[in-house]
């Protein structure tokens, strides 16, 4: 996954963009170690001390790790649970949309 | 005494054996062919008849233990294998094949039909079989002899997986039929996730967004017929149904237990997601803090295109 990310954050550093993470993790001071390590320089809200029970996964309904929602710039929910290339697609889809 | 000829009987079949001086040799014939652990009866010296069979829960649990070993072995070996030749050879020969298993417990079941060995027969017969005919069969006698029983929460859970007809009847008919409201909750919860998984999957084949795996995964669970069913269903009819089904759950079983808390909060969560989180409405706010502890919104990033990724490094 991380790989992945960082490319398509990377390709789209000058576009209108962003990559956002709920992340889940209980422990945030061993989770800095991975931040550093893995190069993970997306801004993630804190899904808090309940870890994958925590309040935001909680109203999303979110059962299953990692889930992905794709909004466009009016905030509307535009793909759901797309991964991999299918992600990057959605996302070009939605830039585009922007332009013309 | 007479010796034995033939294949040695299984297990079940030799506990007997403690008078074989008066074994009769219809019953040695009995004994060596068949296969299934029929009531064995041997007659002591004074004539009297003693009945020493293994019940019916003992002979399902044998044959059911004697199968999950094999399935064991099976796996232990294919863990051993070097290369994935050896891998793919152990598949071929060795999976251990359910059938004879799954026609011992029919016939246990049907021996003793509406029994507590029955059940268990029937339902490791809808949770294992390979043949779709004989899990199909085995929900139907479920449905017809054990529709009390208290224990039929597992096959709700079960049916909620398949996304066919036959398992939203059998849902519909739980939820109409059982005495049991932990039971009937959880059959009107499966059966709004499987209306909701329902409508997710008709949507995703409609608008062409499903991957080639994702495809090939439900072609070959649900069948090319039922697929195509669904290329033409109507996905906001489908959607509706689910809605009404999780509102029913909560109005009337609101209060019984699940493993995430109850049955109510679950299916609150699940409207939630079907009023507010569906494609083409405008994402619910969030506002929480980062992993620095700096609070900010969703909605900062108006103007952009955002990719949410709910994630953890566990």
């Amino acid at each position: 996954m991380y790989p992945h990310e960082r490319s398509l954050v990377k390709r789209l550093e000058n576009e209108p963009f962003a990559l956002l993470g709920v992340n889940s993790d209980r422990d945030l001071d061993a989770l800095q170690d991975v931040l550093k390590e893995e190069n993970i320089t997306w801004r993630s809200f804190w899904n808090g001390p309940e870890g994958t029970s925590g309040p935001i996964s909680k109203a999303w309904n979110v059962s299953g790790w990692p889930t992905i929602y794709v909004l466009d710039s009016e905030g509307k929910i535009r793909y759901k649970g797309v991964r991999g290339e299918a992600m990057d697609e959605a996302v070009d889809n939605l830039l585009a949309e922007i332009k013309n | 005494m007479e010796m034995m000829r033939g294949p040695i009987p299984p297990r079940s079949l030799l506990v007997s054996f403690q008078t074989e001086t008066t074994m009769r040799s219809g019953l040695l014939i009995l004994l060596t062919s068949c296969a299934l652990a029929a009531p064995v009866v041997a007659q002591d010296d004074t004539g009297s008849i003693e009945a020493t069979e293994l019940t019916a829960e003992e002979q399902v649990a044998e044959l059911i233990d004697e199968y999950t070993e094999a399935q064991q072995a099976f796996y232990k070996k294919i863990r051993a294998a070097e290369t994935d030749e050896d891998r793919d050879k152990i598949i071929e020969s060795d999976a251990p094949d359910s059938t004879a298993v799954v026609a011992g417990l029919m016939k246990i079941a049907s021996d003793h039909k509406g029994s507590g060995a029955a059940f268990t027969a029937l339902n490791w017969i809808v949770q294992n079989a390979e043949e779709p005919a004989a899990s199909a069969s085995a929900i139907d006698t479920i449905l017809a002899d054990h529709i009390e029983n208290a224990e039929l929460k597992g096959l709700c859970s079960m049916l909620q997986r398949n996304m066919n007809t036959a398992s939203s009847q059998a849902l519909e008919k739980i939820l109409a039929g059982s005495p049991h409201d932990e039971v009937r909750g959880q059959a009107c919860y499966s059966l709004a996730s499987q209306m909701n998984a329902t409508a997710n999957l008709a949507r995703k084949l409609q608008n062409g967004s499903a991957s080639e795996d994702y495809l090939n995964y439900y072609t070959q669970n649900l069948g090319e017929e039922r697929m195509a069913e669904l290329k033409k269903a109507d996905v906001n009819a489908l959607g509706e149904q689910a809605v009404k089904l999780y509102e029913r759950v909560v109005s009337e079983f609101g209060d019984i237990e699940n493993r995430r808390g109850t049955l109510g909060s679950s299916a609150e969560r699940a409207l939630f997601e079907l009023k507010n989180l569906q494609i083409g409405m405008l994402a619910p706010e969030i506002e929480a803090g980062d992993l620095d502890g700096v609070s900010f919104k969703l909605s900062d990033y108006r103007g952009k295109v955002v990719v949410l990724d709910f994630w953890g490094n566990w």
